[in-house]
């Protein structure tokens, strides 16, 4: 990704290089002591989230969301809501893999943040159901495709 | 929650408990089945209890604002297991509509918000 974030709908995508992964981690490190009181989780937490995940997410993008939902249904919403929108995305851009501030305008003019809005679980019609059940399909030809051409 | 829907909730959690087979019969009972360790004992729900356990967890679900908010476990663990408990303890109908109140507007209210 060319760009250090890129918001489509509730997700933001965030490029995890350099500043933007430091940012990210001492937020990730802050969360962690505001939510977590007991000492001793708090101390293992902050190990995990230094040892095991800061190294699984540098360099890497990663989608951010947030909600009003307890926990475990924030995470439902996140991986239903991010799958979505990185169909669009996929559908969009598949002829470019590297996202980049042409890019973003591109998605602009294309009305993506418009169509990604229609997708959200509040507005969702069964029109845009449709149009989604399009764009995973169209996105699954397109991986057997690429799949052929490489074999 | 309307009244209506709140009677509807107690009659259901009145019927798992009442339609709840014992152990032994828990044990023979084929699956779809649940063992669950409560506050005051174990729920054991198998055949009709199980279904009325599962329609109760939809009924929950569709009421206005939670599916947004809460997962069908956060509903099953907070909400659902405690009133079970609740009555498994303590038949008085009147009570566990004052529990039920209590739970229902601490979800009403609930507003965390979490990242993922």
């Amino acid at each position: 990704m060319g760009v250090d974030q890129l918001t489509l709908g509730k997700i933001t995508l965030r490029n995890m290089q350099g500043a933007q992964f430091i940012t990210f981690a001492s937020q990730g490190e802050s969360g962690i002591i505001r939510h977590e009181s007991v000492r001793e989780n708090r101390e293992r937490r902050l190990q995990r989230w230094r040892d095991y995940l800061q190294p699984l997410l540098r360099g890497k993008a990663v989608a951010n969301y947030s909600t009003i939902a307890e926990p475990f249904r924030a995470q439902e919403l996140a991986e239903q809501e991010c799958a979505r929108v990185i169909d669009i995305l996929r559908y969009f851009i598949f002829v470019s893999n590297y996202i980049t501030e042409q890019t973003r305008l591109e998605l602009q003019d294309a009305g993506i943040y418009d169509l990604i809005d229609m997708y959200r679980e509040e507005k969702k019609t069964d029109f845009s159901d449709t149009l989604l059940t399009g764009f995973t399909g169209s996105q699954m030809l397109l991986c057997k495709l690429n799949l052929q051409m490489s074999f | 929650m309307d009244e209506q829907k709140k009677q509807a909730v107690i009659d259901k959690l009145t019927f798992i408990i009442n339609s709840m087979p014992d152990h032994s019969a828990y044990l023979a009972a084929p699956p779809p089945r649940i063992e669950q360790v409560v506050e005051d004992g174990i729920l054991f729900l198998a055949g009709d209890s199980y279904v009325a356990f599962g329609g109760l967890c939809h009924m929950l679900q569709l009421e206005k604002g939670w599916r947004e908010k809460f997962s069908r476990e956060y509903l099953e663990e907070e909400v659902i297991f405690p009133l079970l408990n609740n009555a498994l303890i303590n038949s008085d109908r009147m009570q566990l509509h004052h529990d039920l109140d209590a739970i229902v507007s601490a979800c009403d209210r609930y507003a965390e918000e979490h990242t993922a």
